[in-house]
């Protein structure tokens, strides 16, 4: 947790800190601060946060779970684009 | 967690989650099937908020876009259906085990013997004239028959026949106690007459053909001597051929009927052999008077 806020710090706005993800490589992902799901298949997800959207791309994608702005992406996760369009 | 899964159909079918996250429902294994039907499974406790919300029609904010929301099957159930297509070498396999089984219940792969098992080359012959072996057929028809046969083995007691499975059991016992029936002391003469001949297995003869005997007269000693003299005990085992004669006076009506009854005062029939008959009838009957051979034998 310290580790959000150190980045937090350099970043502008406490919207930044609300918005994060854990990602393993070649793995399965974690987003905290989801608004919102655009169009999604098992090769392409995009996501939208408070301030970017978030392009993941990889293999078997399935949304393990969704609740309350947090998203658990199961799968192969081979790329993830950050777009600046928020929600 | 019992999940329910729900189906929502739709243009861009995504936007309709947006109204779930809002009353914080938590969605579970998000899929898109379609281009216009997204999956996912939400808790049970959830699914009367879920048809709240969206009573089967929805229409978004433009007022333009319909959504219908359906229940799919039990997830439960779902996940096995889906997990056995994909191994779909399990459930056939499994399938074929079992029918293999079933198949070779009919059969016998092992005899195990519970018990005498001295006897059990006996035992096996016995279930071969039986029609029973390893990798054959198991019918239980000619059981009596295979234990009447064991039972003829010295000693045997106790046999029984049991299949458990693809092991045929077959349980012997004898009896522990058995002790010699052998009958001890001399051979007698049971009637007068001629000895014919004597042999003699154990013990001592005590006559010789040609002798006449009495009854009660010793044919066979029950003993032998060593060469000091010594005289040792033994139950006799022997034979003995004596010729005898047979003569009364017989109240009857015919000479058949006189020969009858005389045979019937003989005694002992299966033993005797009849070599010459002479009746004569007399004031009261007749006169019968039999000559004949008698077999006798002691522990044999």
């Amino acid at each position: 947790m310290r580790l959000y806020e150190e980045i937090s710090k350099l970043l502008d706005g406490e919207a930044f800190a609300l918005s994060r993800c854990l990602l393993i490589p070649l793995g399965c992902g974690y987003f905290q601060g989801v608004k919102a799901v655009g169009d999604f298949s098992g090769e392409k997800i995009e996501l939208y946060f408070s301030s970017a959207k978030l392009c993941v791309e990889g293999r078997d994608l399935i949304i393990k779970k969704y609740c309350d702005g947090d998203l658990i992406l199961s799968g192969k996760i081979l790329s993830v684009k950050v777009l600046e369009e928020g929600v | 967690m019992l999940l329910q899964k729900i189906i929502i159909e739709g243009a861009f079918p995504e936007r309709a989650l947006i109204r779930l996250k809002r009353e914080k429902i938590p969605l579970f294994y998000v899929k898109k099937v379609e281009k216009n039907r997204i999956l996912f499974s939400i808790k049970r406790k959830h699914t009367e908020k879920v048809f709240a919300i969206y009573q089967n029609l929805w229409y978004n904010e433009n007022g333009t876009d319909i959504y219908t929301v359906k229940k799919c099957g039990g997830d439960v159930g779902f996940r096995l259906v889906e997990t056995l297509k994909k191994r779909i070498g399990l459930p056939i396999g499994t399938l074929v085990f079992a029918l293999l089984c079933l198949f070779l219940q009919n059969f016998i792969l092992q005899i195990k013997i519970v018990g005498e098992t001295s006897y059990r080359r006996e035992i096996l012959q016995a279930l071969e004239h039986g029609g029973l072996g390893v990798y054959g057929v198991y019918s239980d028809k000619n059981n009596p028959q295979i234990c009447a046969e064991i039972f003829k083995l010295d000693g045997v007691s106790f046999c029984s026949i049991q299949k458990q499975g693809v092991t045929l059991f077959v349980e012997v016992r004898t009896n522990p106690f058995i002790t010699s029936t052998l009958v001890e002391g001399d051979m007698l003469a049971e009637r007068d007459g001629e000895v014919i001949s004597v042999c003699a297995l154990r013990g001592t003869a005590q006559v010789k053909a040609g002798d006449k005997v009495k009854r009660g007269q010793t044919l066979v000693g029950g003993y032998f001597c060593k060469q000091s003299g010594e005289q040792v005990p033994v139950e006799v085992i022997a034979t003995a051929k004596l010729r005898c004669v047979y003569e009364a006076q017989i109240s009857a009506q015919t000479q058949e009927e006189a020969f009858a009854d005389a045979y019937l005062q003989l005694g002992n029939a299966q033993n005797i052999q009849i070599e010459n008959k002479h009746i004569t009838p007399c004031e009261n009957g007749f006169i019968v008077l039999l000559q004949y051979t008698v077999w006798q034998a002691i522990n044999l």
